[in-house]
């Protein structure tokens, strides 16, 4: 059972807009998602921290994945949500929150349509891009967020992609 | 007794003492100087002469004898040659004593001496021409015995005579020394008296001089300085009492005339002075000072009352008085002058100040200054009068030419008010019909806009309705994808799940689009409507203001109507008014030529003052240029008969002035 989840799991993902940005988080790590609630600022947290939310009783930590990656902020709208995900750090398994400019589908995306992510010269770090899919002829970045929050520094997204310019142009049919 | 007897007497009597003793004195000293006389002139000369007669006379004996008994012949010769030389001297000699014999007794011896001598020349003679017989022997026994005889008494006679010379200067230098033993005597005797006479007197009279004239000059004194309180109490008998008197009677006179000179002082012109004397100068001064002071007071009078021909002449070199008033005369004589010029109307005076404080030639300067400037003023004015009435002439005649202008324009007026009119009244009708139509319009406005105000509200619920399907649907979707995501990690077990998820957020989905849709129409449905009721809202009151408008247009119409009435009767006012400016323009033209004649005249009458620049003839007008109304004819001849009297005074007080024409309308 195991494998056939994990091997459904790695096929089907969730897709959120950041921005013009789509970016695709592997289902498995993802828990729920919840409308934008009260988020209670902490003190002398990283800038991306944008608090706590309640779920349930639980205190969970919010992030602007936007701010995280570099790619601004997320604005509340009526399709701002936040996306409850588990984030394995330094072995320690941890619930946090995504907040994101809004949440699609789940899709399925085959291997196969999920291309390498490209090698951009001195910024070695794309570890945390998983890798490009394509979805109707869209570009779905893969998101690996367990390397994006291994550190609390920011990444730079933006450049990444104006680096490469084929990363983000939607492809024309 | 007297000073004029008492002084006299004392220096009488000293002065006789004086006198006395100087005639005696004189008289003493002339018995000496006789004596001294005598004796220097005739007593010492006399022997003198005596002696050198003797001398002689004992010489030319001598020379005889040396003649007689010289052996040398030069000697003989010299002695020859001496003796008449000598005998001259002897004459010389008894010519010069004979003058000095001064006694019968002295010429008796001297006779006889010249009787002897006389002999002897006899003798003489005798040897001499014996000697120049060459008779020597002869002679000399002549000479020896016969001279003796006649010689000696001859001698002896001049002896006598010495003697009795000498006897008689003893005898006067005695007389003179008796004498002035006398004359020291008489002298030390007189002068004891007279100096203690003098002492005397001098003490006397002094005493009895100086109190009084003591007491006489304080008196004196305090009189000088005008202090009259001052008595003197002398009641000498003498010529003191007599000055005291005097005195008195100054200080008395002084009294009354400084009394006199006081009410003069005051004014008092009544004073009555009489010179005490023909040589009383003080009172005939006072009398002179009274009478110019009446004079004065007369002249002042005259001048008081305007008589300028007061003639005053000055008393003196210092009479500064009579010289001020004098002034004062020529100065009221410049002012009639100035005045005089002035009444004939010369203004180009030069007025003089004669001082800073002069009020009067101040007054008069500013007064001609003053003049002179209204007359330039009003001859100024009388122009600008004469051309603003040749304006006014012109414009009264357009004032005619429009006021007839005016009439035929009131007539179209009152015919196009009569058409006004009736369009006014036509505008009511319509006005009112608009009304009715109005108010029927805004009542189906209003029921629409309620109609309307209905639909919005029920779109409004519709779309709150929406709304809530919209959020469903949305919570829906959400709930689809997290039910999406379960089933994504139940795996397998999750796909059938995972297919109804994904159909429910497509349910979802499509609901939200429906409700999208519907939000969309209604949203606009809503505008519409929203719209719609806000413009019959809007319409309403418009269709209502209309309404209004309309009434007040009506209402207007009606007032219109009642004015147009009103106008019609007023354009009738009008039209009569307009034929009174016709005619008013006209006897306003011929006013217009009036004043201009009257500026003409005005012109004239100012003339009359000459002053600088402005001697000019008035201007002449142009003629009336239109019939007029014939203007009152006594007001004109008045004024002409006015214009003919050249240089009439010009009384600016009356009234019967071209003004009085002038108003005349």
């Amino acid at each position: 059972m195991m494998s056939d989840t994990a091997k459904n799991d790695s096929r089907r993902y969730l897709t959120l807009t950041l921005g013009k940005e789509s970016f695709a988080i592997s289902i498995d790590v993802v828990r729920e998602i919840l409308d934008y609630t009260e988020i209670t600022r902490i003190p002398q947290s990283p800038p991306f921290m944008r608090g706590v939310v309640n779920v349930r009783g639980a205190a969970v930590p919010v992030v602007d994945l936007a701010h995280k990656l570099g790619l601004g902020e997320v604005k509340r709208t009526i399709n701002t949500r936040i996306v409850i995900m588990e984030v394995t750090r330094d072995g320690v398994l941890s619930v946090m929150g995504a907040l994101a400019d809004s949440v699609r589908e789940v899709l399925e995306l085959d291997p196969g349509d999920i291309s390498p992510p490209p090698h951009l010269g001195a910024q070695g770090k794309a570890g945390y891009l998983r890798g490009i899919g394509n979805h109707e002829g869209r570009f779905i970045l893969v998101l690996d967020v367990d390397q994006i929050f291994a550190t609390d520094e920011l990444i730079d997204m933006a450049g990444l992609l104006t680096a490469s310019p084929d990363v983000g142009a939607p492809i024309s049919l | 007794m007297k000073l004029s007897v008492k002084l006299p007497a004392s220096f009488t009597i000293i002065l006789l003492l004086f006198i006395a003793y100087g005639l005696i004195s004189v008289y003493q000293l002339k018995t000496v100087f006789n004596s001294e006389t005598d004796l220097a002139d005739n007593w010492l000369p006399s022997i003198k002469e005596i002696g050198k007669l003797a001398r002689e006379f004992s010489n030319f004996r001598r020379y005889e004898l040396n003649l007689l008994t010289t052996a040398s012949e030069e000697k003989a010769l010299r002695f020859e040659q001496i003796m008449p030389e000598t005998m001259d001297r002897i004459k010389q000699a008894q010519a010069r004593y004979e003058k000095l014999i001064s006694s019968d007794e002295e010429r008796r011896v001297y006779e006889s001496f010249v009787s002897s001598a006389k002999q002897y020349f006899l003798l003489h003679d005798k040897i001499i021409s014996l000697f120049k017989q060459q008779k020597k022997d002869e002679a000399l026994a002549v000479s020896a015995l016969e001279v003796p005889k006649v010689l000696d008494p001859a001698l002896e006679a001049l002896e006598k005579c010495v003697a009795i010379n000498d006897k008689g200067g003893d005898d006067s230098a005695n007389a003179g020394r008796a004498t002035y033993d006398r004359a020291l005597l008489f002298t030390i005797v007189l002068l004891s008296v007279a100096i203690l006479l003098g002492i005397f007197l001098s003490i006397y009279i002094p005493r009895s001089i100086l109190p009084p004239l003591m007491k006489g000059k304080e008196f004196a004194s305090k009189l000088a300085i005008g202090d009259l309180t001052g008595n003197l109490d002398i009641k000498n008998k003498d010529e003191l009492g007599e000055l005291a008197d005097s005195l008195r009677s100054v200080a008395v006179a002084e009294k009354d005339v400084a009394h006199l000179a006081s009410r003069l002082a005051q004014g008092d012109l009544k004073l009555d002075i009489k010179p005490r004397s023909g040589a009383d100068v003080l009172l005939q001064s006072l009398a002179a000072l009274l009478d110019a002071d009446r004079k004065v007071a007369e002249a002042a009078q005259k001048m008081a009352t305007g008589d300028l021909r007061v003639e005053i002449l000055p008393r003196s070199e210092q009479d500064a008085l009579m010289r001020a008033l004098v002034a004062l005369l020529e100065a009221d004589r410049n002012v009639a002058t100035l005045a005089e010029k002035m009444a004939g109307g010369e203004l180009r005076l030069d007025v003089r100040v004669r001082s800073e404080n002069d009020g009067l030639m101040h007054s008069l300067r500013d007064m001609v200054t003053k003049l002179t400037e209204i007359v330039q003023e009003v001859q100024s004015g009388a122009e600008n009068m004469a051309s603003g009435s040749e304006e006014l002439s012109a414009s009264s005649q357009s004032l005619s030419q429009g006021a007839s202008e005016q009439a035929s324009a009131v007539e179209e007026c009152s015919s196009s008010m009569e058409e006004m009119s009736s369009a006014i009244n036509q505008n009511a009708d319509n006005a009112r019909q608009t009304e009715s139509l109005a108010r029927k319009a805004a009542d189906d406005a209003r029921e629409s806009g309620t109609a309307m105000n209905q639909t919005v509200v029920a779109m409004r619920e519709i779309a709150s309705k929406i709304s809530v399907i919209e959020e469903i649907a949305r919570q829906t979707d959400l709930l689809a994808l997290n039910a999406a995501i379960e089933a994504a990690r139940a795996g397998d077990h999750g796909k059938g799940f995972a297919v109804v998820a994904s159909e429910v957020r497509k349910l979802a989905e499509r609901s939200q689009a429906a409700a999208a849709e519907i939000n969309t129409l209604s949203a606009s449905s809503l505008g519409v409507a929203e719209r719609a009721g806000g413009l019959l809202d809007k319409l309403v009151p418009d269709i209502l203001k209309t309404s209004e408008l309309v009434q007040e247009i009506a209402a207007s119409s009606a007032e219109q109507s009642s004015g147009a009435i009103q106008v019609n009767r007023a354009l009738q006012q009008l039209d009569q008014v307009v034929q009174q400016n016709a005619s008013s323009s006209e006897e306003l033209a011929s006013t217009a030529e009036e004043l201009s004649s009257q500026a003409e005249q005005l012109q004239v009458t100012v003339g009359y003052f000459q002053v600088d620049g402005t001697s000019r003839a008035p201007r002449p007008l142009p003629q009336a240029q239109y019939s007029r109304k014939p203007s009152p004819q006594i007001g004109r001849a008045k004024t002409v008969s006015k214009a003919n009297t050249a240089h009439a005074v010009v009384d600016l007080g009356e009234s019967n002035s071209p003004e009085d024409a002038f108003e005349r309308f």
